[in-house]
């Protein structure tokens, strides 16, 4: 097999490999210990009337994704308290501090999704299996999660657990895009996304299907759940740019909204965001 | 006596005699001073060149030697021999190599093995399922646990050899690389002093002597290069004229498809081309630069410089569309057509463009197209009412453009239209407005500063056109008698009525209501001898007057018309001085330029001062052109010569050439680029890679460039991103066409939310491997009668009512462009011998391929449309008809298609063929179950839509 390569193909991946400089993979964030590091917390509601939930129109394989007619999941608001889930509140801007969280510890990064049962998903707990991926699954025509953060260079693992063929389209501009078909069942496939951006995933045979990867290059974020509360802990100590982004709204709109914070050691910054349409 | 003196003794001519001597040693003297040196100043040029070239090479010799010497050289080869010794003296080296190898058969054995056996596994496991509980329940499940066994431990052994493979690759590919990169750095050291002493080896044998290249074919002695001794020669880029390089002998970026870092002296060699062919001048001349130039009285040809050298492209690559490196010759070509020089001038060598010479709309329809009192001030000046137009400024009084419009009117049918302007409800507009905008007419037509320049600008069209007009004209322009571009979108009624309507609102200024009137046949009769000296019908089809000839000057030989015959008028002595000449003949190539110059940027100019009646003075309109387009035109004008080329020396062009030569003139003509991209993007960069692919998004600095082929020496697969820093790109060549895309893109991001690279779909095919996607004669037929072909997209496959010939130059564009069998080819798939000869080896073969299209995990009708059989859902999620695809696709397309669809084109909604499964449904290898599918799709008669059960039937 080596043999076959041939021996001009070597000296040039060769120097390559040498002048290899990763370009823009930006100035590189560094994980150091953090000291009496600051909080900021808040809540994400909507502003305005609550527009009434999107019906998907699920015209395909009824048998597997269900004869119930389900709501998008594009936006997601808490009647009562206007509360916006799948919210993403960053950082803008910081190079240096905590280290990045595994996926188990990711797990704090995130309120409770919305409609999460957690009877259904004691059996997770109960067995002492700990979170060691990032994953995307897919059941009843459905991605799941639909929104998560992962840091910049992880992969996801990308399963189907529904027992007919998803593909899994990613449409994405700085990461490598990809179109991949799991059949029923099938063996999961993993993918690497080491750019900071916002992915949506679908699926080219169930249109309504979406998801979002967000992926960040620094660990101060949090992904707001049915609550629309957030909690980003552990800051060094200054002044930062908190960000928002939501799937549903217009890039310019979110633009708005970002936030100049001081943390100071040791203390709690309250910030709250509305969304509006 | 007085001494008798001697006559001869007597009278001296010593002095005549030494005065005569003195002047012709003088005059030898000068003959031999001037034969030596005065008339050989090239001598002195080369004894200069020589010092220069011996000082520099002396200089890089001492460079390139000292680079040898430094720490840093040593260090690299110290660390080469390092690494070299690691390598050779491992002893596993070959017992790794050998490893691989081995593991490498292993695997292929035991994939295949895996997927038999966990095929037949879950065959089982779905018999047992079904079984009701029982006794032969219970023994299935025996059976099932005892195959589990064997199946876990083969999937251990794979992933153990996969380990092991990985582990040793990386040991292997460590010092390999390293090892290849260090010595590539060593010999870039060699190679460069090498290069060097090369120089300086050649320099030694240099003579001053004189040199000529001689060519009797084109009749050619070019003596140039005897003073200007570095023309060819790389490195003397900042020498001193005349030494210096010629800035073309390697040009920087590569000039076009193909041709990559060669330069216009490497394809034309100096030896055999000289350079009078190119730039003219007196090539033999040797004893002033100014008659070596030809820049004096009485040469006929004088130097063309800089760009206007362009000019004598033509000459030869008269057939070429673009000429790689003649970009202000290509230029001017094109812009002669398209601002319709050619509607007036005759020039013989682009009469195959005669035919399409009307590039205004026809007038015979204009009573019922337009409002009355929009012609006057459109006539006026044609750029207060559309700035981007083509149609020129006439010099026109009112009375004039009365005169002319009441023939125009009387000639023209009758128009039964309403002129009232009507009146629209809002949700009709709107929905006029989506339907234009996504049906795709911005791939041609602006409205706002959206859209293509290729057609007229919409941005008035309401001050302008009638509804009535408008709608008939969308619903299907090739009703009209016009011969126009503008093809139909086999709108229906209703749509074109919304459309219409739309265009109605586009306004600017409230139009003129103000009565006129066009009735009269005296100013009717004053428009016909307008017309006829003004020559519209140069580029307007007009009623009564189609069979007038071209009223311009014929140019075929403009650019050695002799000076005398360019009348400068009373400017002659202004313009000459403006350019440093006493007189025209001083230097005819200059003065013709003035000429040309002047007139294209004001055509009345040399009426200046002169007493003319009104009828006899200049004609040519003004075209308003910007500098570079005169300059461009000028170029093309002056290369119009009789002068003969020997055939050897005309560019011939390959088959596929021509054919792409041709389809290129079609696909501009009818703008096919406003819709369709038609090529991958080229980068090359700083450290000389060079990739192609698609550039996704350019962000701080950083371009994200998706790439389209392996690039194993970047570590890169097809279809993974580059980020690229913009800075380090040398030189780029952009996709060609697919101009609304963009616009597509942002549309759909607008009203349905979908990110760009989802859009993306939503916007016409990419023709990028068209000609291997498609068989030759459907598109020979598809390109004169198109439907809708992709049920997803709203943007629409015009129909242009190509004619035969047309529809051929595209299916052999098209086929030829990506090395496909032109015109015959034979594809056994499609016929019944091959279907026999398959189902005698195995008479359930087309079942089973259909049984593997139709499972849960294939399930090719989940999108695709097979024939009458429609997928579930909505048609904006449906694929291709499968049922057209035999008589479409190319079967070895469609068995890469199947095995990965992202090779072909990246980023489309077609899944990858689950890779591995299906033993069940189809036992055998991936490639023998795609390959089944192929033979499906492509098989004749109905056995793909046959309905279940009766395919076996169909074996023999
Ligand atoms: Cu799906």
């Amino acid at each position: 097999m080596f043999k076959r390569i041939p021996l001009f193909l070597i000296l040039v991946l060769g120097a390559w490999v040498l002048s290899l400089t990763t370009p823009s993979e930006a100035p590189a964030y560094e994980a150091i210990e953090v000291k009496d590091g600051g909080t900021v917390s808040g809540v994400v509601k909507f502003g305005g009337d609550i527009p009434a939930p999107e019906q998907l129109n699920i015209d395909k394989d009824p048998e597997v994704c269900g004869h119930e007619p389900r709501f998008s999941e594009n936006l997601i608001v808490d009647k009562n308290t206007k509360a916006v889930a799948n919210a993403v509140v960053y950082i803008q801007k910081i190079d240096k501090g905590k280290k990045f969280p595994t996926p188990a510890e990711a797990e704090a990064m995130k309120g409770v999704p919305p409609g999460f049962r957690a009877e259904e998903h004691a059996h997770e707990h109960a067995h002492g299996e700990e979170k060691s991926e990032y994953t995307l699954d897919q059941k009843s025509c459905a991605f799941i999660p639909h929104v998560q953060i992962i840091p910049a260079g992880s992969a996801v693992e990308l399963r189907n657990g529904d027992p007919l063929m998803h593909n899994l389209h990613s449409y994405s501009m700085k990461n490598s895009a990809w179109n991949e078909s799991i059949p029923g069942e099938g063996k999961p496939i993993h993918k690497e996304f080491p750019f900071k951006e916002m992915v949506k995933v679908g699926c080219d045979v169930h249109k309504w299907m979406s998801a979002w990867i967000v992926v960040q290059d620094n660990p101060y974020y949090y992904l707001t759940g049915e609550d629309g509360t957030f909690k980003i802990t552990d800051i060094p100590p200054g002044p930062y740019k908190l960000a928002i982004w939501h799937e549903d709204f217009k890039k310019e709109a979110l633009k708005a909204q970002t936030k100049d914070v001081n943390v100071e050691p040791g203390k709690e910054v309250t910030v709250n965001f509305e969304l509006s349409k | 006596m007085p001494e008798k003196k001697d006559p001869i003794e007597e009278k001296s001519h010593a002095t005549l005699f030494v005065v005569v001597i003195a002047l012709l040693v003088i005059s030898s003297a000068w003959a031999v001073w001037d034969e030596v040196i005065g008339r050989r100043p090239w001598k002195h040029y080369q004894k200069e060149f020589l010092a220069l070239a011996e000082t520099k090479s002396l200089k890089d010799l001492k460079e390139a030697k000292g680079a040898m010497a430094t720490e840093e050289y040593k260090k690299l080869q110290e660390e080469y021999n390092r690494v070299s010794k690691a390598y050779e003296d491992n002893p596993d080296r070959k017992a790794q190599v050998q490893e691989i190898e081995n593991i490498d058969r292993e695997l292929a054995d035991l994939i295949h093995e895996f997927q038999i056996h966990r095929g037949e596994y879950q065959a089982l496991v779905y018999v047992m399922e079904k079984q009701p509980e029982g006794e032969g329940k219970q023994a299935l499940l025996h059976t099932v646990r005892g195959l589990e066994p064997c199946i876990e431990d083969l999937s251990v052994k794979m992933t153990a050899y996969q380990k092991r493979k990985k582990e040793l690759r990386h040991e292997l590919g460590g010092l390999v690389r390293e090892k290849a990169s260090l010595e590539e750095k060593l010999i870039a050291y060699r190679t460069r002093l090498e290069g060097v002493e090369r120089f300086r080896e050649a320099l030694k044998k240099e003579k001053v002597e004189i040199k000529q290249v001689v060519n009797w074919d084109m009749g050619i002695i070019d003596r140039c290069h005897n003073c200007h001794a570095g023309i060819n020669r790389k490195g003397f880029e900042e020498a001193k004229e005349p030494f210096k390089t010629h800035p073309m002998v390697v040009t920087l970026s590569p000039l076009g498809p193909g041709l990559g870092e060669r330069g216009i002296l490497d394809i034309h060699p100096l030896e055999n081309y000289g350079c009078t062919p190119c730039h003219r001048g007196q090539g033999y001349a040797t004893t002033t630069a100014i008659k070596a130039h030809g820049e004096l009285e009485y040469w006929l040809t004088p130097m063309l410089r800089g760009k206007y050298a362009q000019a004598n492209c033509f000459k030869c690559h008269d057939y070429e569309i673009d000429v790689p490196g003649g970009e202000v010759i290509s230029l001017g070509r094109k812009l002669f057509h398209e601002y319709g020089c050619v509607g007036c001038h005759s020039v013989r060598a682009l009469e195959r463009e005669d035919k399409t010479r009307f590039i205004g709309p026809t007038l015979d329809e204009i009573s019922q197209k337009v409002y009355p009192q929009w012609i006057a001030p459109w006539v006026d000046n044609p750029k207060d009412f559309r700035p981007d137009t083509k149609m020129p400024h006439f010099f026109l009084n009112k009375e004039e453009i009365r005169d002319i419009a009441s023939y125009l009117w009387q000639v023209s049918q009758v128009s039964s239209a309403t002129i009232d302007p009507q009146e629209f409800d809002e949700e009709m507009i709107k929905e006029g407005k989506q339907r234009l905008e996504n049906v795709g007419c911005l791939g041609c037509h602006k409205i706002g500063d959206k859209g293509s320049n290729f057609a007229p600008n919409l941005n008035r069209v309401g001050e302008k056109i009638r509804y009535d007009y408008l709608v008939s004209w969308v619903e299907d322009p090739t009703k009209h008698k016009a011969r126009d571009r503008m093809p139909s979108l086999r709108l229906n009624k209703e749509e074109a009525e919304r459309i219409a309507a739309y265009l109605t609102t586009l306004k600017e200024k409230v139009p003129s209501q103000e009565a006129v009137d066009y009735n009269d046949p005296k100013r009717a009769e004053a428009g016909f001898q307008l017309i006829a000296r003004y020559g519209c019908f140069g580029c307007h089809r007009v009623k009564g007057m189609e069979d007038r000839g071209k009223i311009g000057a014929d140019l075929s030989e403009e650019g050695v018309k002799p000076i005398e015959r360019f009348d400068f008028a009373l400017l002659e002595h202004e313009m000459m001085h403006r350019i440093g000449l006493e007189n025209p003949r001083d230097n005819v190539s200059s003065a013709r330029q003035a000429w040309l110059t002047t007139k294209l940027k004001d055509p009345r100019i040399y009426d200046t001062g002169k007493y003319k009646k009104p009828e006899d003075k200049l004609r040519m309109p003004n075209g308003s052109l910007k500098d570079e387009e005169v300059q461009a035109l000028v170029t093309f004008i002056i290369g119009l010569t009789d002068e003969q080329i020997p055939q050897g020396y005309k560019r011939k062009l390959s088959e596929r050439d021509q054919a792409v030569v041709d389809g290129t003139f079609l696909i501009r003509r009818y703008n096919c680029v406003g819709c369709h991209p038609f090529s991958l993007e080229k980068l090359t960069l700083k450290d000389g890679t060079k990739i192609e692919g698609m550039a996704k998004l350019e962000e701080e600095g950083t371009l994200f460039f998706q790439l389209w082929h392996d690039y194993p020496e970047l570590g890169k697969k097809l279809g993974e991103n580059l980020a690229i820093e913009v800075e380090e790109i040398k030189g780029r060549i952009p996709t060609v066409g697919g101009e609304i895309v963009p616009i597509i893109i942002g549309q759909l991001g607008e009203e349905k939310d979908l990110v760009p690279e989802e859009a993306r779909a939503f916007a016409p095919p990419f023709l990028y491997g068209e000609g291997k996607r498609v068989q030759s004669d459907w598109l020979f037929r598809f390109v004169q009668a198109p439907y809708g072909l992709r049920p997803w997209l709203d943007v629409r496959m015009p129909t242009f009512g190509l004619t035969k010939e047309e529809a051929n130059i595209l299916s052999k564009y098209f086929a030829l462009l990506d090395n496909q069998e032109y015109p015959f080819e034979r594809l056994a798939e499609r016929e019944s011998v091959y279907v026999e000869a398959k189902c005698a080896r195995d008479s359930e073969y087309y079942v089973k391929a259909k049984r593997l299209m139709d499972s849960k995990d294939v399930n090719c009708g989940s999108c695709h449309v097979r024939g009458e059989i429609k997928p579930e859902g909505d048609p904006s999620g449906w694929a291709p008809d499968l049922s057209l695809a035999k008589e479409r696709l190319r079967p070895s397309w469609v068995r890469e298609w199947l095995t990965d669809p992202q090779r072909i084109q990246v980023g489309t909604k077609m899944p990858k063929f689950p890779w591995g499964e299906f033993q069940q449904l189809f036992p055998g290898k991936p490639e023998e179950q795609i390959e089944a599918i192929k033979d499906l799709i492509m098989s004749p008669g109905d056995l793909l839509t046959a309905p279940p059960g009766t395919l076996a039937r169909k074996g023999p």
